[in-house]
């Protein structure tokens, strides 16, 4: 009887544990999501390179002509890493919906190729006036470490990287990179 | 009371099943992210060393006449003096021991002060220098810097990174090494 008891006691208790460490575990992955997130996207920066303002992104395109940086612009501009190729810029839902909010608040996209052969033929390119640079200056190139295609990088007016994003866009990261602009653009007061 | 406590007991079972995955995967989703992660900046994808020289010429190694490889480096703006002379050295010794068989010297500016300081290529010898370059290779170079390396990439061979940087290697070692 006693034990019984103890049973029908002890039972709901374990069971209001197991509850509560399973709700804590739950809460933990999460959080580890956005920190490999984390760790996938700190990787960006290479570890020589000196913290703080960018360089603009200007080049050659791939046929060599010189292409200016004439697509910066006060409130900022984006990079994004892309070539024809690969499946996966392709199919980059988000990138359609980003860079069709990026061209009307005339926020320039410079296009950086892998190669110069995977140039995008003019109907393909997002946005359609984007420059595409295949010949990038090293002096630019070695403040990143580019491991993958589609990377998108936005950066403010005075060339701090504000968002970036390695792989294809997430569902909020259309909303999240427009956030980093509003905030980047934001007057001091 | 029989039929609620054996519910309770399956749940308790089910929930402390459910918590273990958690544990295993919460350890192993962060060792994963930070192994692919350094996975992917030690593949060497690394082609060839086509780019712009610091004059805005278009450099095509590949249609050398007469063209074994290619040895790709970076030359820093801060080492630059002691970068050429041991480059230019490695490819005097190299072309002396194999004329037939050329290896093309390709140096990766590591940014303006280098290509500016490289611009009359009076000190260039027998090496082609690299201002602006396609981002994959140039990447492949700098990766491969980072480590005191640079790259080769021999007729049909796969890529391979050779570590001379702090190594006190002299240049004859480094061309023994290539056009063995």
């Amino acid at each position: 009887m006693m034990m019984a008891r103890w049973i029908e006691r002890v039972v709901p208790t374990v069971l209001v544990l197991v509850i509560l460490v399973d709700g804590a575990l739950t809460l933990r992955a999460v959080q580890l999501q956005g920190s490999v997130r984390a760790v996938v996207t700190d990787a960006l920066r290479r570890s020589g390179a000196e913290d703080g303002r960018s360089i603009p992104l200007d080049g050659f395109d791939a046929s060599g002509r010189w292409l200016d940086a004439r697509w910066m612009s006060p409130s900022g501009w984006a990079v994004r890493y892309a070539g024809r190729s690969c499946p996966y810029c392709a199919q980059d839902a988000g990138w359609a919906r980003l860079a069709a909010e990026l061209q009307r608040r005339d926020y320039p996209v410079t296009i950086l190729l892998p190669r110069a052969a995977e140039r995008f033929p003019a109907d393909l390119v997002l946005p359609n006036d984007a420059p595409q640079v295949a010949f990038a200056p090293m002096e630019w190139l070695k403040q990143f470490r580019l491991t993958m295609t589609p990377s998108l990088l936005l950066f403010s007016g005075r060339g701090d990287l504000i968002w970036h994003r390695q792989g294809v866009l997430g569902p909020w990261d259309v909303q999240s990179a427009l956030q980093a602009i509003e905030e980047a653009t934001r007057p001091e007061r | 009371m029989n039929r609620e406590l054996l519910i309770e007991g399956v749940l308790i079972a089910v929930l402390a099943g459910y918590g273990g995955l958690l544990v295993t995967q919460v350890g192993a989703a962060r060792l994963d992210a930070v192994r692919s992660t350094a996975d992917a900046n030690q593949r060497l994808l690394f082609a060839d060393a086509t780019g712009i020289d610091v004059l805005g010429e278009r450099i095509h190694p590949a249609r050398s006449p007469g063209r074994r490889g290619v040895v790709a480096f970076v030359l820093r703006s801060r080492s630059l003096g002691a970068d050429l002379a041991f480059w230019r050295e490695v490819a005097d010794l190299a072309s002396n021991v194999s004329s037939e068989t050329r290896l093309e010297f390709v140096g990766y500016c590591d940014g303006a002060a280098c290509a500016d300081a490289l611009k009359n290529r009076q000190h260039l010898g027998r090496l082609t220098v690299i201002a602006y370059g396609e981002a994959i290779d140039s990447q492949a170079v700098l990766n491969a810097d980072e480590q005191g390396d640079f790259v080769v990439k021999d007729r049909d061979q796969p890529p391979r990174r050779v570590w001379w940087r702090d190594r006190g290697l002299r240049a004859a070692d480094i061309a023994r090494d290539l056009v063995r």
